[in-house]
């Protein structure tokens, strides 16, 4: 066998290997992400594009993860990087032209996770799912983002500061903001549920 | 501690995000001051409401769909390389190598590959750029539909989709038609 050949069989078998190492951990990571990139975008063919997308980054950056470190919050910085850079590019419009509205795709393929044969609760539970989904997507984008890998993927301020690249201050004011908008949009299903009502003071003006 | 120093940590409060004292200072307020306590019950809510959103499925064909693109992000790095380098000996008096070269690809990465010399034309910018060989790329039997245009200097690569397509020639096209047939050496 002559060296050509050997370089071409190295490298085929190094790719192979690249590309099944890759597999095995995006196996256990694809569905948090498209999870995260479902309710940043709110449908399912935006979501399945920005999580693919990422993980084709992702694997043309691959030599440039370090093992040990979590693949997970990697690939959400690769997405959180991506999304803005979405966001940026499409600044001229405002930031909702990117959250599309509800449309007849999103409304069918929402799950319903309540297995209760009343369907006025069924109806109940897929119209606050929805009002969630739709209070989220008029969150800024980076609000979003912090919100959802708080309250969604539940890591801590500082794994989120790490994924967004900003600093743990900044984290902590998008959440609060965040919610805050969060608490005003879905103030119509607190008050069926008895939301106590709180007199208005205005934290951020500290 | 104040209400709208309350209510600023509230956030950080509920995520278990502030330190032990200021921790104790307001749990010490909230027990004290409805007001607050209120808007303690309604933001926890709000971070359940979020937090009770169901985990959804990934969609149908996402695995398949997503092996398609990698295969399309790993063909660059090694083709693009192994094109480069089959040109580079086809013009040297080493036409063996390439044919040896091209054997492996074909046995091993590249099932169906093509080399052509595209026609020139006055809308084929890229291909006129490019005017040297080629070859497309198929992975698993499956064609790319990604083709790499050799420069007759031997170095000079570039690819184009053929879902790109419209600006190719019929010779490019016919190439594409030939996938299935094996490795397929088209002159002109």
């Amino acid at each position: 066998m002559n060296g050509m050949e050997v370089g071409v069989a190295a490298a085929v078998s190094l790719s192979a290997g690249k590309r099944q190492l890759f597999e095995q951990l995006v196996q256990k990571s694809q569905r948090y992400l498209y999870n995260i990139a479902y309710r940043m975008s709110g449908n399912t063919e935006e979501a399945k594009d920005l999580a693919q997308e990422t993980l084709v980054r992702a694997y043309r950056a691959f030599d440039r993860f370090e093992p040990g470190t979590s693949f997970e919050r990697w690939l959400y910085r690769i997405m959180a990087n991506l999304y803005i850079d979405h966001v940026r590019k499409k600044s001229n419009r405002p930031l909702e032209s990117l959250d599309r509205p509800y449309d007849d795709e999103r409304g069918t393929c929402r799950e319903v996770p309540d297995s209760t044969n009343d369907p006025d609760a069924i109806m109940e539970h897929t119209v606050l799912q929805g009002e969630i989904q739709e209070a989220l997507e008029a969150l800024p984008a980076s609000y979003r983002l912090a919100v959802i890998l708080c309250d969604i993927q539940d890591l801590s301020y500082e794994e989120i500061a790490q994924i967004l690249s900003c600093s743990i201050g900044t984290v902590r004011s998008r959440i609060h903001r965040g919610r805050k908008i969060l608490r005003e949009a879905l103030e119509s299903y607190g008050q069926t549920h008895n939301w106590p009502q709180a007199k208005v003071v205005d934290s951020d003006e500290l | 501690m104040n209400c709208n120093h309350v209510r600023h940590l509230l956030s950080s409060y509920i995520d278990r995000e502030v330190g032990p004292e200021d921790e104790r200072r307001i749990r010490v307020h909230l027990a004290q001051c409805d007001e607050c306590q209120a808007e303690y019950t309604r933001e926890k809510e709000t971070k359940e409401l979020i937090s009770s959103l169901p985990e959804m499925d990934l969609p149908r064909g996402w695995w398949t769909e997503l092996s398609e693109r990698l295969d399309e992000a790993e063909v660059p790095a090694l083709v693009q390389n192994q094109v480069r380098q089959l040109a580079r000996n086809y013009f040297s008096s080493y036409r063996w190598v390439s044919a040896a070269v091209a054997a492996v690809l074909l046995l091993v990465f590249i099932p169906v590959s093509a080399t052509f010399r595209p026609a020139p034309g006055p809308d084929l910018e890229t291909l006129t750029a490019y005017h040297g060989y080629g070859m497309g790329s198929s992975i698993n039997g499956k064609n790319t539909g990604v083709y790499y245009l050799v420069g007759q200097d031997g170095v000079s690569v570039t690819s184009a989709s053929l879902r790109n397509a419209s600006h190719w020639s019929d010779d490019v096209k016919a190439v594409s038609s030939h996938w299935e047939t094996g490795l397929t050496t088209f002159w002109r």
